[in-house]
């Protein structure tokens, strides 16, 4: 096991009941990359990261983040869910949204060198909200509000960030700019993310996993924008293009 | 009200009631924010009812069986406790519809309350003091629990602040942060059933829910951070409290009733009148 694996499935399957989600997957990423997930809907996307972050435990085989189980990696990962509507009466300011990212098991325990105040902090300046900092996080534009989660991810100071659909629901404008902070930080830390948008993400991504119950993976060398986009919009259309998947996946 | 405060200055009931009033606005606000925010007001309605099946149980070791040390509080305490952990699991585990099973337990509660009180020789008009409650009826063994309660509850809520404000806010990634979100939901409940024990004195555990719920509530209206909805919580179920007695006491009318009243017309009120701090 040497430290420039971020992820290693071996054998991997997951059900839900009788209903096959992911089969046999077989998947090792390098780390310091900035990794795009895709597929069609119901394809497995997000239960591969859920079981990444350890929310699912797989029926069969074994995977490790960074050199550990999925439970033992979690300080190690800055994770930004699937953006719902927050209540947008509950009373907490941007800071203290921010703050939530720095909560550990019990008080008191520290994990990191620096303050919970110092890190929460420094992450809302890594995405720009410095400003707003006190303002309550239910005035944020939808482009805000996405920074100031990326940023309570942020705030753990992790390795890994792992993003699930970060720019769903935003106007183009806005989702290029998510996508540049991204790339921004990328050169940091290893980023993880699932994501339906492709034209912007293919300029900067470096691996490309494609999940459909197969998973495989293509580093961008073998797949160019176009192939992405292709890709896209085939897995969209219909199932034709599954048939595709799994041929390329047992080619691999 | 002038009576009121003539009254207040002879008799150690009154002054009692007052405190009674002042202690449980404490544990009221604080535990009342983190029901509206994470909106359990059910769950805390099935466990302040079943609350009564403790009452009514230790009301009648202490008459029939002459436990002496048997005060209807700590029964209360026990079967709300009880209550709590039973609705957590049950909403957390089983297979079951979770609103089913806290409309079960309510009632069960409450059967097994009524039971007990009405074998319980003696005056049946215990039984609506647990129900409605009677603020003028507390004892000094009651005011040191409820300050017990307070502390304990002022000291879980201010120890593990930022877990239950990030468990409640985004479950799921209080769990990708490694929290033990059930653990901390089932503290949340618990602190809920502390919270009913010390205001049954007040107003009854029919009517407790209001006061978990409308304090909270107009204080969520006008600030932008939990800390000062919880102080503003404690400060207007003060208020209210200490408002209704008085104004109940001339007129000798019921002070739960009256406390209750009061809050829904405020509550009311600041509703239609303020638009809310943000949009």
């Amino acid at each position: 096991m040497t430290d420039s694996k971020l992820l290693e499935c071996r054998d991997v399957s997951f059900a839900y009941g009788d209903q096959p989600i992911l089969d046999n997957v077989n998947l090792i990423l390098p780390t310091d990359e900035f990794i795009w997930i895709v597929g069609p809907n119901g394809g497995g996307k997000t239960t591969l990261l859920k079981l990444i972050l350890g929310l699912l435990e797989p029926d069969t085989g074994r995977i490790e983040v960074l050199g550990h189980s999925p439970q033992a990696a979690r300080h190690l990962i800055g994770y930004m869910p699937q953006y719902a509507q927050y209540d947008s009466s509950f009373p907490a300011t941007v800071l203290d949204v921010v703050k939530m990212g720095t909560v550990t098991t019990l008080p008191g325990h520290r994990s990191a060198s620096s303050s919970p105040i110092d890190r929460a902090h420094k992450a809302l300046d890594q995405v720009g909200l410095s400003d707003l900092a006190d303002r309550s996080f239910s005035r944020l534009s939808g482009g805000q509000m996405r920074r100031l989660f990326i940023a309570r991810a942020l705030a753990s100071e992790p390795k890994l960030l792992v993003l699930d659909e970060p720019t769903a629901n935003l106007d183009i404008k806005v989702e290029e700019e998510t996508y540049e902070l991204l790339r921004g930080l990328s050169e940091h830390l290893s980023i993880l993310m699932v994501s339906h948008q492709p034209a912007f993400v293919s300029r900067f991504v470096e691996h490309v996993v494609c999940v459909n119950r197969r998973v495989s993976l293509h580093p961008t060398a073998e797949v160019d924008g176009d192939f992405l986009k292709d890709f896209y919009g085939r897995s969209v259309r219909l199932v034709r293009h599954d048939r595709h998947v799994h041929e390329d996946g047992e080619n691999d | 009200m002038i009576e009121f405060f003539r009254a207040l200055s002879q008799h150690t009931f009154l002054q009692n009631a007052l405190l009674t009033g002042v202690l449980a606005g404490i544990a009221c606000g604080v535990v009342g924010t983190w029901v509206v925010i994470r909106r359990i007001s059910y769950m805390a309605g099935g466990i302040a009812h079943a609350s009564l099946a403790g009452l009514g149980v230790a009301h009648y070791l202490s008459v029939v069986n002459q436990w002496t040390w048997a005060q209807p509080l700590y029964g209360a305490a026990l079967a709300a406790l009880l209550a709590s952990i039973t609705i957590g699991l049950v909403s957390l585990y089983a297979r079951e519809r979770e609103d089913t099973v806290i409309g079960a337990i309510w009632a069960i509660g409450m059967a097994v309350g009524i039971l007990f009180i009405s074998q319980t020789p003696g005056y049946s008009s215990d039984l609506m003091n647990y129900l409605f409650g009677n603020i003028l009826m507390v004892s000094g063994t009651d005011l040191w629990l409820i300050v017990i309660l307070d502390v304990v509850i002022v000291g879980l809520t201010w120890l593990f602040f930022v877990q239950l404000m990030a468990v409640s806010f985004d479950e799921e990634f209080a769990r990708v942060r490694g929290l033990p979100t059930s653990l901390y939901f089932l503290l949340m409940l618990a602190l809920v059933a502390l919270t009913v024990v010390t205001l049954v004195t007040v107003v009854g555990i029919v009517m407790v829910i209001a006061l978990l719920t409308i304090p909270a509530a107009i204080a969520n209206r006008f600030t932008q951070r939990l800390v000062s909805t919880m102080i503003w919580a404690t400060g207007i179920s003060v208020a209210l409290t200490s408002l209704g007695l008085a104004l109940s006491y001339g007129p000798d009318l019921p002070s739960g009733a009256v406390i209750i009243l009061l809050a829904g017309l405020v509550y009311l009120l600041v509703v239609l009148l303020t638009p809310k701090a943000r949009t």
